[in-house]
């Protein structure tokens, strides 16, 4: 009896150094773990940050060695890139040609992304869904068409839409963005609609749909995370392609943004500051669209469809 | 409420025959129940009622009229699925409103009819929640209220009870059956249950390898099962199967004998009994095997003997004296032997009031 009461204290002080020691090891493992997302956020940020910086300083400050860390803000640089917008002057150099560029990639991404969807999901449901030759096999060549790499294609594409007489339009962009995007959207979205229970769409078959709106009416409303993905997918292709932007597309009126970006490091006065604006200026519209739509990318859509 | 009638109706897959050659009546308002194990063709031939799988070859009519060309949608038949296929994304009261909705029925209407359904199916209170927020027993009902707030032809209902608890699936069991007499509607129900089978239908048909294998009343498919298979599959215990051979009236296996009447042919044969008509007689020598286990459920015990020419389950009342290791003979009561063919499994008629006893 006594023995026993005696060992008790022992046992629960044993137990509360072992219970600190396995206390202080959480809270290192923590500091450590932070540590090392706090390195991963300076190294992605940092460089935007030093685009902003640049894209604030006046041409000598921006030569400056080491860079001037918190300057004093200076617009003259987006002024330089706006200022023919709300003047209405005749483009007298390539930092005019940023906004209309903007506007021609928002045109040539914002199709480019629609028509994925339309087209994506059209075919999409067909390889998941319908049997006809080849919808064993088409899915896999149209992953493997990726691996052929774009500027083997560019060629081709400039003699076919100069044919067409589209080149130097945004449909002939438009055209050939569709054709890289497609493949894979189609591919993606298969792999999407496979998921989603057939019993599903048989119950609308059943309750009175068409095979039609069965598409519309049951199974894209539970792919709109998959839609939403693969539309962000394209536009950022479209907007972010430079190749097949210059090369079927020089003419300044249509020019798209990418080569408008390239542009700004031909200008005689070179600046870095007026090409860390632009090239600020023209991110803003994609970094807008992923805050916009990532709320739609929700998961567990599926959840409480089926039951086993 | 429709007439259901399959003639010669046939489904392949490639090289893999789904329905082989099924033709049935279903008649108008009654509780038809599909039953075989998992492959048999039921599912397929359920869809193809529907629409939802393409025939081979064969008819399907309403009321007399051809429907098999046409899609889903134009069947007028409502279903319920095994996972109950709820839009994950609508309310309850959209899910149950969405026939409706396809059949551009009148808004107050649909608003009236929804509330009269949810309130037969109790489920009143759950309509502005999401399927994912429901258990499994209240999915199930807003499956079947949307299957019969459209009033269709006839009802399809593929495994609706498999996923859900066994408590839960009796009283669901019950409940269908007072569903179907108060609606008044044709019900196609298939299952791989033979239990849920027995207590639904009005009609059971027993399907094996792509063929109705019978068709009956339950009690009737129960009691004078044709063939082999449908004597096996359907009854739990499995009905006793006993290899041997009839000479001069009696059947005998090894070290076994029971006396069928003058009329049965000679020659070898399977005699098939359940494990209520048989009863057990301890029998310290000459028994015909020895008890291996004693299985009680509360209502019965099942003995399960080991024999020369294998394995019999006897039902007896629950407080019997026998015990494992026990030596025993047993008894066929009269007329529930059941004579079949070895080779093709076909059963043989039965001799009227054939003297049955064991030796």
């Amino acid at each position: 009896m006594t023995a026993a009461t005696a060992i008790a204290p022992a046992i629960s002080a044993k137990s509360a150094q072992m219970r600190q020691r396995r206390e202080r090891r959480r809270r290192v493992r923590k500091a450590l773990r932070s540590a090392a997302i706090i390195l991963f956020l300076v190294w992605i940020v940092a460089p935007f940050y030093f685009l902003l910086l640049v894209s604030f300083q006046s041409k000598a400050d921006s030569l400056s060695t080491p860079p001037n860390w918190f300057p004093i803000p200076d617009f003259s640089n987006y002024a330089r890139i706006l200022g023919r917008a709300l003047t209405n002057a005749p483009i007298s150099g390539p930092p005019d040609l940023i906004l209309p560029g903007i506007v021609n990639s928002a045109i040539v991404a914002t199709i480019t992304g629609l028509l994925n969807v339309v087209f994506g999901s059209l075919a999409g449901y067909a390889f998941a869904r319908l049997r006809f030759p080849g919808s064993r096999r088409l899915p896999s060549v149209l992953l493997a068409s990726q691996m052929v790499p774009a500027f083997a294609l560019l060629v081709p594409y400039y003699v076919v839409l100069r044919r067409l007489g589209l080149t130097n339009t945004l449909t002939g962009v438009i055209i050939a963005e569709l054709s890289i995007t497609l493949p894979f959207t189609i591919w993606l979205l298969r792999g999407y609609f496979l998921g989603i229970p057939i019993a599903l769409e048989r119950a609308a078959r059943v309750d009175g749909c068409s095979r039609i709106q069965t598409i519309y009416k049951v199974v894209l409303p539970l792919a709109r995370p998959g839609l939403i993905a693969v539309s962000l997918f394209a536009f950022m292709v479209a907007w972010n392609d430079f190749l097949f932007a210059i090369v079927l597309n020089s003419r300044t009126d249509s020019m798209l943004i990418q080569p408008a970006i390239a542009g700004l490091y031909n200008v005689r006065e070179q600046s870095f500051g007026i090409m860390a604006a632009g090239s600020l200026l023209a991110a803003i519209p994609t970094m807008l669209l992923v805050l916009f739509l990532q709320r739609f990318l929700v998961r567990g859509i599926l959840s409480g469809a089926t039951k086993g | 409420m429709a007439q259901i009638e399959l003639q010669g109706l046939r489904k392949t897959f490639g090289s893999v025959v789904a329905v082989a050659d099924v033709s049935l009546t279903i008649k108008d308002g009654s509780f038809s129940v599909l039953l075989g194990p998992s492959g048999c063709g039921k599912t397929t031939t359920l869809n193809m009622i529907a629409g939802l799988e393409e025939t081979t070859a064969g008819s399907i009519l309403f009321d007399g009229e051809e429907v098999q060309d046409l899609p889903p949608h134009k069947r007028d038949i409502a279903m319920v699925f095994q996972s109950y296929a709820l839009y994950p994304n609508r309310s309850v009261r959209e899910n149950i409103a969405f026939p409706l909705r396809m059949q551009r029925v009148d808004k107050r209407e649909i608003e009236s009819r929804v509330a009269s359904v949810a309130g037969k199916l109790d489920i009143g209170d759950l309509l502005e929640r999401r399927p994912r927020q429901l258990s499994g027993g209240q999915q199930q009902r807003v499956a079947l209220a949307r299957a019969i707030v459209r009033r269709p032809k006839a009802f399809m209902l593929d495994e609706p009870l498999s996923n859900l608890d066994a408590k839960l699936r009796a009283d669901m069991r019950f409940e269908l059956k007072a569903l179907q007499r108060d609606l008044g509607g044709t019900f196609v129900h298939v299952t791989h249950d033979q239990a849920e089978a027995m207590s639904l239908a009005d009609s059971m048909i027993v399907m094996d390898k792509g063929r109705v294998q019978q068709e009956g009343p339950p009690l009737a498919v129960y009691l004078e099962p044709v063939n082999l298979f449908v004597a096996t599959f359907v009854g739990i215990p499995t009905m006793n199967i006993i290899p041997g051979q009839v000479v001069d009236g009696t059947f005998r296996a090894p070290g076994w004998e029971c006396s069928l009447g003058a009329t049965a042919a000679t020659g070898p044969a399977t005699l098939g009994v359940r494990s209520e008509h048989l009863s057990l007689e301890a029998a310290p020598e000459g028994g015909i095997g020895r008890v291996r286990l004693v299985e009680q459920v509360g209502s019965d015990a099942y003995v399960d003997v080991e024999t020369a020419f294998g394995r019999l389950v006897v039902r007896t009342s629950a407080d019997t004296r026998i015990g494992p290791g026990d030596s025993i003979t047993v008894r066929v009561s009269p007329g529930h032997a059941h004579l079949f063919d070895p080779d093709s499994g076909v059963r043989r008629p039965s001799a009227p009031g054939a003297a049955m006893a064991a030796g």
